[in-house]
């Protein structure tokens, strides 16, 4: 039925009956997740219902116990975050993952520097300045300082700064595990215009989020789990905040 | 809003620049201080002299600056930079060999046993403490065996002797170039490249980086095991040149020259503002920090100060230090 909906175009990444089990936890049983071209996936459910561990198999920070990953249409195998990124993922951790004792540019370029020179070990530090300042500018993102550590950066900024960075590594899809959560109203406002830049520019984006509001702003899509399970998989348009709600508590078993 | 945190941040720095200025402040009124009771303590020769003495700390503590970025920390640096100095000596002077092959012959090992250090902590996942206060150990005892506990060359074992140390490596422990010592000149360059890694590396920006948030680091793909056994390697490999240095000033190596060195080296690099936990730090701050300790040693000298009140401020103020980064690092923070 779902094939039905988005016949227009075909997945970039399909997920097929993937499992995880910690031991004896089953932390996800049999999930089916699409993410198609430039499109905007919520994934949504209580605590422990398999949001983290899902965006993580895709990530490459975990591998499924069971289930197969499509990429563009053929089988691939994740078996680190170097691979996801090789294949154009990227994630943003809810922590962030950034150098508090470093600068702007350092925290963008962290792992990956520009370098010069015939030995490829000298970092090419214009170019880290240049690109930082022009990707930035492209998604709107305004910092102060770019020369002052990280840590005095608001949480905003940090956020911004985090999102930003997976820009110019030509990433098709970019995962936020709970970009808002930590932020106040206009803020978040601001992060989720990102979301939605990040589209247009034609990535495809898949949020973890708690917030109902954030996630019927942004999303074009709407996947449920709970237990572990796939409940739910609806466009944004044939769904209320309360239908998800109720899927996510698991209401309508009451 | 903004407007506010840019004044945060400028307030931030000035504090930082203040307090990183500090150690030089300190410097200036310790010499100041130093010249007004000893007439002897702002002469050419002296000033000479406090630079070959601290030379062969700066080395090892320019080495120690890249662990400590790394939120590590190298106790063995005394004893590696005794075990690369007596094997080079032991080398050339029992052995025969020249200058070049005895010189690499203590480098290798010293950086072996650096690389040791490495690869126990990260592959091993021993803290980073442990794992190199048994290298202090260890290294030193090998040393030991290596020299049969006497200094290299030695008369009772006349025997053997082959020749005494080469004129290179006593060229590079008290020699001259244009009138100024060469170690100055040597550990001056080791800085120089050290600041070069630091800041113009791929290298020195993941040690910043797995010192400033290891998991970050991995998750940004560095690999966080490797850039720790390398640095710890480099950090060997600076002590056998230190070894190499310090026997060619005393013209003689022995197996327990420069006990101490760890803390030495330690307090030079907290001195010059380098975060003793990691992500933060410069190696001309540890330039400053190590001439601080000279001065300090120098002056208590000229004052007749005896050696074993030297011991005392020497330990007075490593504690000193460590209770000023701490409040250096509230103050900073806020």
């Amino acid at each position: 039925m779902e094939a039905k909906v988005f016949a227009s175009s075909q997945p970039i990444l399909s997920l097929r009956g993937i499992s995880k089990y910690f031991g004896g936890v089953h932390a996800l049983e049999d999930v089916d997740f699409d993410v198609y071209p430039q499109e905007i996936v919520a994934l949504v459910g209580d605590n422990g219902a398999g949001k983290s561990t899902l965006v993580k198999i895709i990530a490459g920070v975990h591998r499924p116990t069971k289930g197969h990953i499509f990429f563009q249409g053929q089988p691939v195998e994740i078996h680190s975050p170097h691979d996801a990124q090789a294949l154009g993922i990227e994630i943003v951790y809810q922590e962030l993952a950034l150098i508090e004792t470093r600068d702007v540019p350092a925290n963008f370029f962290l792992g990956r520097e520009p370098v010069k020179g015939r030995l490829g070990i000298f970092v090419d530090r214009r170019k880290m300045v240049e690109d930082t300042v022009r990707t930035l500018r492209e998604l709107g993102i305004e910092l102060p300082y770019l020369r002052s550590p990280v840590r005095y950066l608001s949480g905003g900024q940090r956020q911004a700064l985090a999102i930003g960075r997976v820009m110019p590594w030509g990433g098709k899809i970019i995962i936020m595990d709970e970009p808002t959560a930590a932020l106040g109203v206009k803020e978040s406002r601001r992060v989720l215009d990102l979301i939605l830049r990040l589209k247009e520019k034609g990535c495809s984006v898949i949020v973890i989020s708690h917030n109902m509001r954030h996630v019927f702003n942004v999303a074009d899509r709407i996947v449920v789990l709970r237990g572990g399970r796939k409940v739910g998989d609806k466009k944004k348009s044939e769904t209320t905040p309360d239908e998800i709600v109720k899927l996510i508590v698991g209401a309508d078993m009451l | 809003m903004s407007q506010n945190r840019v004044l945060v941040w400028r307030g931030g720095d000035l504090v930082s620049l203040l307090l990183k200025g500090g150690s030089l402040v300190g410097l200036i009124a310790l010499s100041a201080v130093f010249a007004v009771l000893s007439p002897y303590f702002f002469t050419l020769s002296n000033w000479l002299n406090i630079f070959r003495q601290v030379a062969v700390v700066l080395i090892a503590a320019s080495a120690q600056t890249m662990v400590i970025i790394t939120a590590g920390i190298d106790l063995s640096v005394g004893s590696v930079l005794a075990l690369g100095g007596c094997l080079a000596a032991v080398a050339m002077s029992y052995w025969g060999w020249p200058f070049a092959s005895g010189a690499l012959l203590g480098l290798f090992f010293a950086t072996l046993a650096g690389l040791a250090n490495g690869a126990i902590i990260a592959k091993g996942k021993i803290p980073d403490f442990i794992a190199t206060l048994g290298m202090l150990g260890a290294v030193r005892g090998i040393a030991l065996l290596i020299t049969g506990g006497l200094p290299v060359p030695s008369h009772f074992t006349a025997t053997k002797l082959a020749g005494y140390l080469p004129e290179s490596i006593v060229w590079l422990g008290s020699g001259h170039l244009g009138g100024i010592p060469v170690p100055m000149i040597f550990a001056l360059l080791v800085v120089g490249v050290t600041w070069f890694i630091l800041n113009r590396t791929t290298f020195g920006r993941s040690l910043y980086a797995v010192g400033g948030n290891r998991e970050a680091a991995r998750a940004a793909g560095i690999d966080v095991d490797r850039v720790k056994i390398f640095v710890y390697g480099v950090s060997g490999l600076y002590c056998g040149f230190a070894g190499l240095v310090l026997v060619g000033r005393m013209n003689s190596a022995n197996a327990l020259m420069a006990e101490g060195l760890e803390l030495q080296t330690i307090a030079a690099v907290v001195i010059g503002g380098t975060n003793l936990f990691g992500g933060k730090g410069s190696v001309f701050g540890t330039l400053i920090g190590a001439i601080l300790m000279g001065v300090l040693s120098n002056g208590l000298n000229l004052l007749n100060v005896e050696p074993f009140w030297q011991r005392v401020v020497n330990g007075l103020l490593i504690v000193a230090v460590v209770v000023f980064d701490q409040w250096r690092r509230r103050i900073v923070r806020d």
